[in-house]
């Protein structure tokens, strides 16, 4: 009797079981459908650290899949693309039909390139619906950037320090030759000049590199031979007055390049920089105390004072502002609000779910995070700022400054508003705090006034400006290396192939598109003087 | 045979036609057929196969439409090639590095192999083989970093010179003396793995040749010159042929590695170029334009090299 029972008892139980296991089973998939999955763009910059985890499956990723993913209903998937090559594997991606939901480059070129062939999808509708917050933290200034004839076709990253670059020089040195910090370019020169003749660090002379250079850091000095005052709005409007390619025909700037040329010939600048492609040299050259002097993106290479000052306990820095122009202001380009230009391709079926999500991410709550990390873990609190903790440990989690690979909606340490954000990523170079804040307040002074975008697309700078890109540094090569007797004929015949391949297509498109625009326009009118 | 064709009339692959005598000799063979039919498909697939994309070259590409729905403009994509003010310099380029990799280049391995035939000792000889061939199996990036680390103007040996205090060697940075680094880097990397080809091909040769010349009174010189190289003539012309057939594309990695804004004027070539501003800035267009026009030259210089042999009287390679 009870073998029986105990028979049948297991046998119920059996079914029960496998019945309960095939609802579990067959339940899952369904489960699993009801989410969608998010494909987001990361960046792989081949910098892990020794006991790191994986690029895209780390705490940040698993934070973001928990207070996101989890919440709104989707797989996070991170699809990786190497830092160096992001344009090649985004076309690469585009082109093959498996480019993420969510991707992104800084070149509005590529973007205008996607738009023509119809590739990228407008945004505006989905904007509207679910982005409230994310218009809010963008502001329209911003915005603007993303919309290309009339449509939202990027969201852009707010740029959160709106700087291009500063100069610093050795005040130790000068300090031993009895020299005041130059307040103008004749003075600057006399000063690097005097560093690479009189060696006051006592280096050795062939050690020395007076004023180092790094791949587009001689803009600020070279641009501010422009005759700035006579600019007209037009000039300004329509010539290439980026970093990447500017335009050589640009009224002034061949004295720039001659300025250039001279302190080349005079052994004051190196253009060794194209055959450093990782850095390495002018890192070593900073941390060891040999250069006198540079110019280059505010914030950059504060990281290595710490060491510099343990070789060469002496070595100070200050900053100084001191190329003037035509009109003794020291005119200065500055970058727009808009950072990194998010994109949909239109293949994307989940805009609704990018929407949300970047929306969801410009919760102040969720970028001090991915910013700053745990407390006592990555970072400390003092006065309400976060100080970074300068352990490898801690470090060893970032796989980017701030994170801004994973926050691709705030380009830079954003804490509460602008100036808080400054104080806060001053606190990342402790000892160096006021020098930042200084170096930052000068790279703003007499900024040229930003440009926001034309209305109508710019074919032919889509079409021309990766050739013209290409080609910039072979010119620049030549013009700085030329003996000064050539330098005229060297220019004009740099300035000339320039214009041959393409620069004059696209100043010619720009101009069409100016009379359109700005039809009240005489063209005679000063750039500074048009709002 | 006629005994067969009596007891199975009906059966074709018995019958002496030529493809049943094809059929044949795959049966008896097919050993060695089913070995060629791998690298076959693969050659079907991966270099034929794709041809089909070759119309972009005619059309204006759109990334998204795609090969079959972009709009064909004809020869405009040839017409701008032509008009860039670039292009014409890369491709004198690529002729210029090709060319001078084959003068200084193509003598090198044979050369080797002849000194290394003239090697007594086999344990020498061996060693001396294993070390040469080696630097053919490091990636040109490799290469190129370490290029970097001795021929730059702040690496080994311009700060090996400085102790003297002799001025800096430009070898990477002044366009001439570039090309000299690029091309004798190239014959270190290649020359060992070239000597493998006229090794076996002078192992081929008959030993008594060598004898009568010896008694004939030729030295050693007289020997290399008057038997080996004549033997392996056809190995050396064939060889040549192939490199000649290859003379206008050019492999990525090494001039890519090598180049540097100071060295452009020589060292940009059609495959850089193409990489340029094909993938970075997504004009496929032009870019399979400009490798179509590229493969044009190739064929007709190899038909061209073909034809000449044939007339010299060797066999060529079809």
């Amino acid at each position: 009797m009870l073998k029986r029972n105990s028979c049948a008892l297991r046998k119920t139980a059996g079914i029960g079981l496998a019945v309960l296991a095939l609802l579990i089973v067959g339940a899952v998939p369904v489960w699993a459908q009801s989410r969608k999955t998010l494909t987001v763009e990361l960046f792989d910059r081949g910098n892990l650290k020794p006991g790191a985890e994986p690029v895209d499956s780390n705490l940040w990723t698993r934070y973001i899949q928990q207070e996101f993913g989890d919440k709104y209903g989707y797989d996070v998937k991170f699809v990786l693309v190497p830092r160096s090559r992001e344009v090649d594997q985004l076309n690469i991606l585009m082109a093959s039909g498996s480019a993420p939901d969510i991707c992104f480059t800084y070149d509005r070129g590529v973007i205008q390139n996607y738009i023509k062939q119809g590739g990228v999808l407008d945004l505006e509708a989905a904007f509207d619906k679910y982005g409230a917050e994310l218009k809010a933290f963008l502001g329209d200034d911003v915005l603007q950037w993303g919309r290309f004839s009339g449509k939202l076709y990027s969201i852009p990253a707010r740029r959160v320090t709106l700087t291009n670059q500063g100069t610093l020089i050795r005040k130790d040195w000068l300090d031993k030759l009895g020299m005041k910090p130059p307040t103008n370019k004749a003075e600057f020169y006399q000063a690097i000049k005097a560093f690479k003749d009189k060696d006051p660090g006592n280096i050795g002379k062939d050690k020395i590199v007076p004023y180092k250079l790094a791949t587009y850091d001689y803009q600020q000095l070279a641009d501010s031979f422009i005759t700035y005052s006579k600019i007209t709005h037009r000039e300004y409007r329509t010539m290439s007055w980026g970093f990447l390619s500017p335009s050589l025909s640009r009224p002034g700037y061949i004295e720039g390049m001659r300025f250039l040329n001279k302190m080349y010939h005079d052994g004051l600048i190196s253009l060794d920089f194209f055959l450093d492609k990782e850095g390495k040299l002018a890192k070593e050259q900073i941390i060891n105390g040999r250069v006198g002097a540079f110019t280059c993106n505010v914030g950059v290479n504060f990281d290595l004072f710490k060491e510099m000052k343990l070789n060469v306990p002496s070595a100070e820095y200050i900053t100084v502002d001191c190329f003037e122009d035509d009109r003794g202001l020291t005119a200065k380009s500055s970058n727009s609000r808009a950072g990194l230009q998010i994109i949909v391709p239109k293949y994307s079926k989940n805009v609704e779910g990018v929407i949300k999500y970047l929306n969801w991410m410009s919760d102040p709550k969720v970028i001090f995070y991915l910013q700053n990390g745990i407390e006592g873990v990555h970072h400390t609190m003092e006065n309400g700022l976060p100080i970074m903790i300068d352990t490898e440990a801690a470090k060893k989690d970032f796989y980017s400054g701030n994170n801004v690979d994973l926050s691709i909606i705030a380009n830079g340490k954003f804490i509460k508003d602008d100036a808080t954000s400054l104080r806060a990523e001053a606190k990342r170079f402790p000892g160096y705090e006021n020098l930042f804040i200084t170096l930052y307040g000068n790279s703003l002074k007499n900024n040229n006034p930003v440009l926001p975008p034309f209305e109508t697309p710019l074919l032919n700078e889509a079409k021309y400006s990766g050739i013209l890109n290409t080609k910039w540094s072979e010119w620049l090569v030549r013009m700085v290396q030329a003996a000064p007797a050539d330098f005229d004929n060297v220019y004009a015949a740099g300035m000339k192939e320039q214009l041959d391949a393409g620069e004059k297509a696209i100043m010619d498109e720009k101009l069409q598109v100016y009379a359109k625009e700005f039809p009240m326009m005489k063209g005679t009118e000063h750039y500074m003087s048009v709002k | 045979m006629s005994q067969m064709a009596s007891t199975k009339p009906s059966s074709p692959t018995f019958r002496r036609t030529g493809f049943g005598i094809v059929l044949k000799e795959i049966r008896n063979d097919w050993i060695l057929y089913a070995l060629l039919a791998i690298p076959f498909v693969w050659i079907l697939v991966f270099k034929y196969f794709p041809m089909y994309g070759l119309i972009m070259a005619f059309q204006d590409y759109n990334m998204f439409q795609g090969v079959f729905a972009s709009p064909l403009i004809g020869l405009e994509n040839f017409k701008e090639m032509f008009s860039m003010q670039d292009f014409f310099r890369v491709l004198r380029n690529t002729l210029m590095l090709n060319f001078m990799d084959l003068i200084v280049g193509f003598p090198a391995p044979l050369i080797l192999a002849i000194l290394l035939t003239e090697l007594r000792s086999m344990a020498y000889k061996r060693l001396s083989q294993s070390i040469l061939y080696f630097p053919h199996f490091l990636s040109w990036v490799i290469i190129g970093g370490l290029a970097l680390q001795i021929f730059a103007p702040s690496g080994m040996i311009n700060n090996f010179l400085a102790t003297f205090g002799i001025d800096k060697v430009p070898f990477l940075t002044e366009k001439n003396h570039w090309l000299i680094t690029y091309i004798l880097i190239g014959v270190w990397q290649n020359a060992g793995w070239g000597t493998i080809i006229y090794l076996a091909a002078i192992a081929g040769i008959n030993e008594e040749l060598y004898d009568a010349a010896a008694i004939d009174g030729a030295g050693r010189f007289g020997r290399i010159w008057h038997i080996t190289i004549p033997s392996i003539r056809s190995t050396i012309i064939i060889l040549l042929i192939l490199s000649l057939g290859r003379i206008v594309s050019i492999g990525f990695d090494r001039p890519f590695v090598f180049q540097n804004p100071f060295v452009l004027e020589y060292g940009e070539v059609i495959s850089t170029y193409v990489y340029k501003i094909g993938m970075q800035y997504a004009r496929y267009s032009l870019s399979t334009a400009v490798g179509l026009f590229q493969s044009l030259i190739n064929i007709i210089l190899l038909v061209t090299a073909e034809y000449f042999t044939r007339k010299a009287g060797e066999r060529g390679i079809w």
